[in-house]
């Protein structure tokens, strides 16, 4: 049996931190401040324990705990330091090894690779038979995971952890009838007042400078495949002497250099490109055709250019859907085409409840403010796709760096060691 | 409408200076407000409206909902889509909350990525994210892993991924093909992959040293954790008088016996695979009945030695009722009595 909460878990008074994904507890962790009370000693050891204790196995018992609980704490240190700069170093945050041990249960390891909300949560699904270590079902949250072993999930409890909560019968006609009266007032005002709502929906936010819709324009159509291919094939190079050429070829490619650079999908000393340079634009002066390769080489090129032209197309049309055309007074009409297929034009089946079936919210959609919460463990490797996961090493400190995961300060867990370490010489 | 106080404090309320509406959102925290006629019981404990005050300033950090329940005008409620993380930010303690979300909210914040971008939590700045690997970092290690067949310490050593990780991820493959070719990740499951991979930071490792999280998505590998035997003390000072015979020597040092030292010795000369039926095993058994005790029988099966120590009978626990009743220990004693 865990130890049952003896308070609110997440009360705002007390304002603990607590290993859980819930809301209230983001705003907690957000709130909290670094300090140091002016209090005795044990006083301020009381204090941090209580702190770390809240986040670091807080459905242990303190029996429980002081059961793992290991005196000695190490850091990792690097085997040869080849410039020895001691006074460079960063420090050793050896106190923040305090908690590792609880690190290896599997309820844990489960809360750190995602798969459930907290270590509760993780606790409901082991003991319900849905987890598997090494193939093998294990029913017990504190099993001690060992370097190279194999956990698994039920995809189903993965996703429901993570996903948005299936909202009842009752509440999801709710939402859609608050929707389909917003969407009849919004096609009501737009037909009163079409130029200021025009200017409502699409204030582009994300580009620099005041709205100008001719300007937006003109930098769409800029950007349609057909023009970009036709610039690129009007590099044509018949009639034009070598000299020239190879300048011209120079700056192409460096052109091209720059904007694949500033794209981000190709390396700086891609390979390709320098081929290009001294093969289809003859920078060498060796032969007056391009070589088929050569050719190749730019096709491909050029599509990839055109694919990213593409996509980024696809966005700002996605961003800005009717205002790629200057306004029309008419221009809901366009807008609105898009929503009239259905009695619930934005979504199919009842809000969250496509799949009755299923526990979780259907379409999958992640729950709301797990961004915060998003950390990749160190001594973990995960697979999202299988709900699978590999506990590769026991989780280590080194300078400037622990990986065992905690929002409390530093000087908190080392409080909390001097509280425990105390009459267990 | 006409202008009235209680308009005043409805808007100050909700943290808004009389002017302003309540869409903009806001999340300006205001002392003291009061609101009706029972304010003079508000006042003693500390609420604003209907809800306490540290509730109340919950709620406006949470902003505005929207017609789904979502706090859709909060930072954090929507998850990134670019790998960069979305953490809360690390600040100098003097920057209120409300300019820490309006950091947030500016669209250059995401641009300006740093060390501190993957610090998840700002007290804690030793706790930094782990990054995944990239789709094509994890395709060239299990490419090399393949053909030609490297070594784990290779592949490692060539992509700066520790050796257990690369291991680990030949392995999650195998189980993710298994996976693919059952037909057992459905289009929900797949959904949920792609958009935990599009949330979390990743990395090229070696491939590519180009961007921040690469550098810093390489593992160390030269580093050593010392081992347990080397972490503990290994001189005791002890007074002159002190006992201290082999047996605490053994205690202390986390080591066997001397006695059972020379057993292991023993059984250690013997050359392995060695059928003892066709020997004349009596200066064997006379040996082990020195180690073991006189009245050990020694049987010789196979390869294998078995010896069997006699029970001492009358010592063994306080079984008198039943199995699990231990708590009749008290009429030992008596019997000791007795026997006096």
């Amino acid at each position: 049996m865990p130890k049952k909460p003896s308070s609110p878990l997440r009360s705002l008074a007390r304002g603990l931190l607590r290993a859980s994904w819930h809301k209230q507890n983001l705003y907690n962790i957000f709130k909290k401040e670094a300090y140091r009370r002016s209090a005795s000693l044990y006083q301020q050891k009381w204090e941090s324990k209580r702190e770390t204790r809240a986040y670091h196995g807080e459905h242990m018992t303190e029996n429980n705990w002081l059961g793992i609980f290991q005196k000695n704490l190490v850091g990792a240190e690097i085997l040869h330091d080849k410039d020895d700069k001691s006074g460079e170093r960063e420090p050793l945050p050896v106190g923040l090894q305090l908690y590792a041990p609880i690190e290896r249960r599997l309820d844990m390891a489960m809360f750190r690779a995602m798969f459930a909300g907290s270590p509760r949560q993780a606790r409901e699904f082991i003991s319900s038979g849905k987890v598997k270590v090494n193939g093998s079902k294990v029913k017990h949250g504190f099993y001690p995971l060992r370097p190279g072993d194999v956990f698994s999930v039920e995809p189903e409890c993965v996703l429901t952890a993570v996903g948005r909560e299936k909202p009842s019968d009752g509440l999801s006609k709710a939402i859609d009838a608050k929707q389909l009266e917003a969407f009849k007032k919004f096609q009501e005002s737009c037909r009163e007042d079409p130029r200021n709502m025009f200017e409502q929906k699409f204030i582009p936010i994300s580009v620099d400078g005041p709205y100008d819709p001719d300007q937006l324009y003109r930098k769409v159509r800029a950007m349609t495949v057909e023009n970009l291919t036709n610039q690129i094939q009007g590099l044509s190079l018949d009639g034009v002497s070598a000299e020239e050429l190879s300048a011209r070829g120079k700056e192409e490619v460096e052109q091209y250099r720059n904007e694949f650079q500033v794209n981000g999908n190709v390396a700086a000393d891609d390979p390709s490109i320098s081929q290009l340079a001294t093969q289809f634009f003859r920078l060498d002066n060796s032969g007056s055709n391009p070589s088929p390769e050569a050719d190749d080489l730019l096709k491909k090129t050029v599509q990839r250019r055109v694919d990213i032209q593409q996509a980024e197309l696809e966005e700002l049309v996605r961003l800005f859907r009717g205002a790629a055309s200057v306004y029309d007074p008419r221009w809901y009409y366009a807008y609105l085409e898009e929503y009239c297929g259905s009695a619930l034009p934005w979504q199919d089946g009842a809000y969250g409840l496509k799949d009755l079936s299923k526990p979780y919210f259907t379409p999958w959609t992640p729950r709301t403010f797990l961004a915060p919460f998003a950390i990749v463990p160190w001594h973990l490797e995960i697979s999202y796709k299988t709900c699978h996961a590999v506990y590769l090493r026991d989780p280590i400190t080194r300078r400037g760096h622990s990986e065992v995961i905690s929002p409390l300060p530093l000087y908190m867990h080392e409080n909390a060691y001097l509280f425990y370490v105390r009459d267990r010489q | 409408m006409p202008f009235s106080t209680r308009n005043i404090l409805v808007s100050t309320a909700r943290g808004l200076s009389p002017g302003q509406s309540s869409t903009n959102g806001s999340y300006t925290q205001v002392r003291g407000v009061r609101i009706g006629p029972g304010s003079y019981l508000n006042r003693d404990y500390g609420l604003v409206g209907r809800h306490t005050l540290p509730r109340s300033h919950m709620i406006q950090w949470f902003g505005e909902k929207a017609l789904n329940g979502d706090f859709y005008k909060n930072p954090f409620c929507y998850g990134p889509w670019d790998h960069i993380p979305n953490y809360i930010p690390h600040t100098s303690s003097k920057i209120s909350r409300d300019d820490i979300v309006k950091k947030i909210a500016d669209s250059n914040y995401r641009k300006n990525v740093n060390e501190n971008t993957y610090k998840p939590f700002p007290l804690n700045p030793y706790t930094k994210t782990s990054f995944l690997l990239s789709e094509e970092l994890r395709e060239a290690i299990l490419q090399s892993c393949k053909d030609p067949k490297l070594s784990l310490w290779q592949v490692s050593s060539r992509y700066g991924i520790r050796k257990e990780r690369v291991a680990a991820t030949v392995k999650l493959a195998k189980i993710e093909n298994k996976w693919e070719n059952e037909g057992k990740i459905t289009p929900d499951l797949a959904r949920y992959a792609h958009r935990m991979y599009m949330m979390m930071p990743i990395t090229n490792g070696r491939l590519s040293q180009n961007t921040l999280a690469d550098r810093l998505g390489e593992e160390p590998m030269e580093e050593i954790i010392p081992p347990k035997t080397a972490q503990r003390n290994n001189i005791q000072i002890m007074h002159e008088t002190a006992k201290f015979s082999p047996e605490d020597a053994a205690s202390f040092f986390h080591a066997p016996e001397a006695a059972e030292l020379m057993d292991r010795q023993l059984y250690s000369d013997m050359p392995k695979g060695f059928s003892f039926q066709d020997v004349n095993d009596k200066d064997l058994v006379k040996k082990i009945k020195q180690w073991k005790g006189r009245y050990t029988d020694v049987v010789f099966k196979g390869n294998n030695i078995w010896t069997a120590i006699p029970a001492k009978a009358g010592k063994v626990g306080y079984r008198y009722g039943a199995s699990r009743d231990h708590r009749k220990k008290h009429r030992k004693h008596k019997d000791e009595r007795l026997n006096i």
